[in-house]
């Protein structure tokens, strides 16, 4: 049976307080198919393999292809355009149907179904942005995108959800209540997050480390860095408070992703290659870097690194969960689901609390 | 990285629910993001949800994509190399 694999998290826990935390992926390394075959081909095959995210597969691959040949990137404006519609829709997938789901409240399936249609007609050039931005901005948060812009502490955010009938407003308060009630055994370190790299950047950066090996543990001179909405929207005012409040960042990565959804109105800039092969996409779950060399026109390597590698590290974003103190193994176990998905994995995921 | 492994359409359920075979295990998802889906048609499930349907030979050729890995992750395994 073909198998996509899976991230297995396993937590250390001694009955009273979480001490270790085991990330491990059984996901093959699907692009080790490519060597060997036409670029072309290449281009052809990544958004078959990788349907889920595929427009932003895609056009990783194309830029990454372009760029090793001296090309520029075809239709470029069109691919930003569906990698934008197709992030929007990750995030409205999270937002209306998996936190909600997560939480315990009703699911508003038939809005997101009819947004998710909306956004597949925008990506191919039809509709009209602004009215669905404004939509978007009255329905989830039950405000208008000028009231929303003047947002700039947590405090305010729920003031002003507190005085509309937002569909998010009852989600983010009951995420705000259980992280506060989080117990942690000392202080809660912040960790570290990639910064928003252009692809030059990360050739500059990370060229002595490029490489299959990396390609499954991606990390900064020994330290794994969380990327996605959070990495991007960290600076602003509103998430700087959010982080402040919880360095967990459990809220925080929320409300990242709803500004990265909200504030979404330019394409431009999703796509960036170094003119040497490697190329980067900002997609929902953060940045997705392609690589490929090729040698007397066939692929001679190929390497993705997805941004799954990095928000689940071993070392990574995950281990915010070592000394959380929870004497109840099934809360632990809620508490758990709520990091996982904050993080966003885009493959399936497996918990497991190991009792010592 | 998110793989997608074609499943085939086996049974309709009124009113936009379907039952796929996904590498022989039948699971219930919904058809509410997809539009004419017929039985025996190939779609990318995602978490419950059809996303997009395929064409058959773009499915077919997938599904040997995934056979191929499935092929050259055992021999791996035989060669004691990691998996990933």
């Amino acid at each position: 049976m073909p198998d996509a694999g899976k991230l297995n998290l396993r937590i250390l826990w001694d009955g009273k307080t979480v001490y270790g935390v085991e990330v491990k992926s059984t996901r093959p390394p699907a692009y080790r198919l490519l060597p060997g075959r036409s670029p072309d081909e290449a281009v052809q095959l990544i958004p078959l393999l990788y349907g889920v995210c595929g427009k932003a597969q895609r056009a990783a691959a194309l830029a990454a292809v372009s760029s090793a040949q001296g090309r520029d990137v075809p239709q470029l404006e069109e691919l930003e355009q569906g990698v934008l519609c197709e992030a929007m829709q990750e995030h409205l997938w999270r937002l209306l149907l998996d936190w909600p789901k997560l939480l315990g409240f009703p699911l508003p399936e038939a809005q997101f179904v009819r947004w998710h249609a909306a956004l597949n007609a925008l990506a191919t050039g039809h509709g009209d942005a602004e009215n669905l931005l404004a939509e978007l901005h009255r329905a989830l948060l039950g405000m208008t995108a000028e009231e929303w812009r003047r947002v700039d502490t947590q405090a305010k955010l729920f003031e002003c959800l507190k005085a509309g009938d937002g569909l998010l407003a009852p989600i983010l308060k009951a995420l705000e209540y259980r992280e506060i009630h989080l117990d942690f055994a000392g202080e809660q370190a912040q960790g570290d997050f990639l910064p928003r790299w252009t692809a030059s950047d990360v050739s500059r950066n990370l060229a002595a480390q490029l490489g299959g090996a990396f390609a499954a543990l991606p990390q900064l001179d020994g330290k794994p860095l969380e990327t996605g909405a959070l990495a991007r929207t960290r600076h602003m005012p509103l998430l700087r408070d959010a982080l402040r409040r919880a360095p967990t960042g459990l809220l925080a990565r929320l409300i990242a992703r709803l500004v990265d959804l909200l504030d979404s109105v330019s394409a431009r800039g999703r796509i960036g290659h170094d003119g040497r092969g490697l190329s980067v996409v900002q997609t929902a779950r953060g940045m997705l870097l392609h690589h490929v060399r090729i040698e007397s026109g066939r692929v001679a390597e190929y390497w993705i690194v997805a941004p799954t590698e990095w928000n689940f590290h071993p070392q990574g974003a995950l281990t915010g969960l070592i000394g959380l103190r929870e004497g109840n193994a099934a809360r632990l176990m809620e508490t758990a689901q709520l990091f996982v998905l904050s993080l966003d994995p885009c493959v399936e995921f497996e918990i497991e609390v190991i009792h010592a | 990285m998110c793989l997608a492994i074609p499943a085939r359409i086996e049974e309709l359920i009124v009113p936009c629910n379907a039952i796929v075979d996904l590498g022989g295990v039948r699971k219930e998802i919904s058809l509410a993001l997809v539009e004419d889906v017929v039985v025996g048609d190939y779609v990318i499930v995602h978490v419950g949800y059809a996303l997009q349907k395929l064409d058959q030979e773009e499915a077919l050729r997938t599904l040997e994509l995934f056979a191929e890995m499935g092929a050259l992750a055992e021999l791996r395994a035989e060669l004691g190399e990691s998996a990933t």
